[in-house]
């Protein structure tokens, strides 16, 4: 070894008892001649008992008592229980399930229909109702869940450029860190993309898509970026997100989007209480 | 009689034995709370990292391979699981100082005489400040901090758990502690003072 930071690089292996006789050996013998190296080594050393006398609190014993109990109420386990013979193939620990979003989807999407029937008083006959029914919530439903996607899609973005944001290059002491991780996510988005975007401009939500089609750009640089954090390519990647304020165009969507969730809570309400007043209304003329 | 083996739960858990999943549960829910809580850095949100935990065990238990340990692969669900939570949520967990007490000190079983009072202030204020220079921490070098501290991992068995490189593993070790120390070389300082007084 001949460099101060190599020697550096097993200060971690030395402290927690990991270096083999012959590195250590090594070691001490230039943190002898090096006051450089013999400082830093003793300042990070001296901070190893005080961080030893940290204590977690016990949460005591009702706590471990109910814990099972607790566990069995997650509406979680319930889905699953009812599932578990099947395996399910799409389970990365980095998606949620999206079981939840289809079924807010279809009733969110079945008052909407509602909704519009009801506010524009389309005169209702028998043999309209089904192909009426069938296409206006076909639609309606399609274009909710491109959209729930693409929330997801957002979201699922956001972190991996907000986690480039805030990678400090040049911290002396931090050697080469890879982000396989972040890669593995940006490789799924990058895939992921391609059908988004087309199930996007199929639902003429061009917008949407044109977004997708830059995030997915920035998905594959990051993929393809070999795993170094002090690597000036970094900074090209980290200037390339600001320059297409793809940050600010995700908040700004995600705002839109939920301003339209908002607008459907509202339809919603509409639609129960005047449900409720004409049932009302009904029960009052049989009487 | 003798306790069935992890391998043996697993397996029954894969056929859907509900019961078998109680008992891996009972056996690893201390373990795995207490690395959320390390994670976390706040009880209710180990309580409920550890739970979303058992229940990717339970949903992925088709996936479990006998090549890794069960504890080894619970450790690995539950730092996945950390690392992708929301942005939002950790930065929750970033209480102000005032919240801080409650949550994270034990309370003691009596109430303490008055002189232990300063004792006790003392406690608080070290327990505080050393909460506090985790949470310094970058994710990853909290998790491989608190792997390597808190739970006696060996450098190999986190980058297997953390699913890096060795290498890795040291560089944010070596970031970690060199953080934490210049956060805490303040209260050094003031120890050594008292001591010397
Ligand atoms: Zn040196």
């Amino acid at each position: 070894m001949k460099s101060c930071k190599e020697y550096q690089n097993i200060f971690i292996e030395d402290f927690y008892d990991e270096l083999e006789p012959y590195r250590r050996d090594l070691l001490r013998a230039h943190l002898r001649q090096c006051e450089k190296c013999s400082r830093l080594y003793k300042e990070m050393l001296s901070a190893l008992p005080l961080l030893a006398k940290r204590q977690r609190p016990e949460p005591g014993a009702a706590f471990w008592q109910s814990y099972w109990q607790k566990l069995l109420q997650r509406p979680e386990l319930n889905q699953t229980q009812k599932h578990l013979k099947k395996p399910r193939l799409s389970q990365s620990p980095f998606f949620r399930p999206r079981r939840r979003y289809l079924s807010t989807a279809l009733a969110i999407a079945a008052f909407a229909l509602l909704a519009v029937v009801w506010f524009t008083g389309i005169p209702w006959q028998k043999q309209d109702i089904p192909s009426l029914i069938n296409n206006q919530l076909t639609q309606t439903i399609s274009h909710i869940n491109v959209r729930k996607e693409a929330a997801l899609y957002l979201e699922r973005s956001k972190l991996i450029l907000l986690g480039l944001k805030n990678i400090d290059i040049g911290i002396n002491d931090s050697p080469s860190i890879d982000f396989a991780h972040q890669r593995k996510v940006s490789k799924e988005l990058a895939t992921e993309a391609v059908v988004l975007k087309q199930q996007l401009e199929k639902s003429e939500q061009q917008r949407l898509a044109e977004l997708i089609s830059e995030l997915e750009l920035v998905m594959m640089q990051i993929a393809n970026h070999d795993a170094v954090y002090d690597d000036p390519a970094i900074e090209v990647l980290k200037s390339g997100v600001d320059n297409r304020a793809l940050l600010m165009k995700i908040n700004l969507e995600e705002m839109i989007m939920d301003r339209e969730k908002q607008c459907l809570k509202i339809q919603r309400k509409k639609v129960v209480t005047s449900v409720s007043k004409s049932a009302g209304g009904e029960n009052e003329t049989q009487l | 009689m003798q306790k069935p083996d992890d391998a043996v739960l697993i397996d029954q858990i894969q056929q859907g034995d509900i019961r078998a999943f109680r008992k891996l549960v009972e056996r690893y829910k201390k373990r795995i709370y207490y690395l959320a809580y390390d994670l976390s850095g706040n009880h209710h949100d180990a309580e409920d990292l550890s739970q979303e935990v058992f229940i990717k065990v339970y949903q992925s238990i088709h996936r479990y391979r006998p090549e890794s340990s069960p504890y080894s692969w619970l450790y690995r669900i539950t730092v996945n699981t950390f690392i992708d939570q929301k942005r939002k949520k950790i930065l929750n967990i970033i209480k102000p100082l005032s919240t801080y007490k409650a949550d994270s000190i034990p309370e003691p079983a009596e109430r303490s005489a008055a002189g232990d009072s300063e004792k006790k202030a003392d406690s608080y204020f070290l327990q505080s400040h050393l909460q506090n220079a985790l949470k310094k921490l970058s994710k990853r070098e909290r998790t491989v901090f608190v792997l390597k501290h808190y739970h006696g991992l060996s450098i190999a068995e986190i980058a297997a758990t953390v699913d890096v490189a060795e290498g890795t593993v040291k560089s944010l070790l070596f970031r970690a502690i060199r953080k934490m120390q210049q956060a805490l070389q303040f209260l050094r300082t003031e120890m050594e003072t008292r001591e010397a007084i």
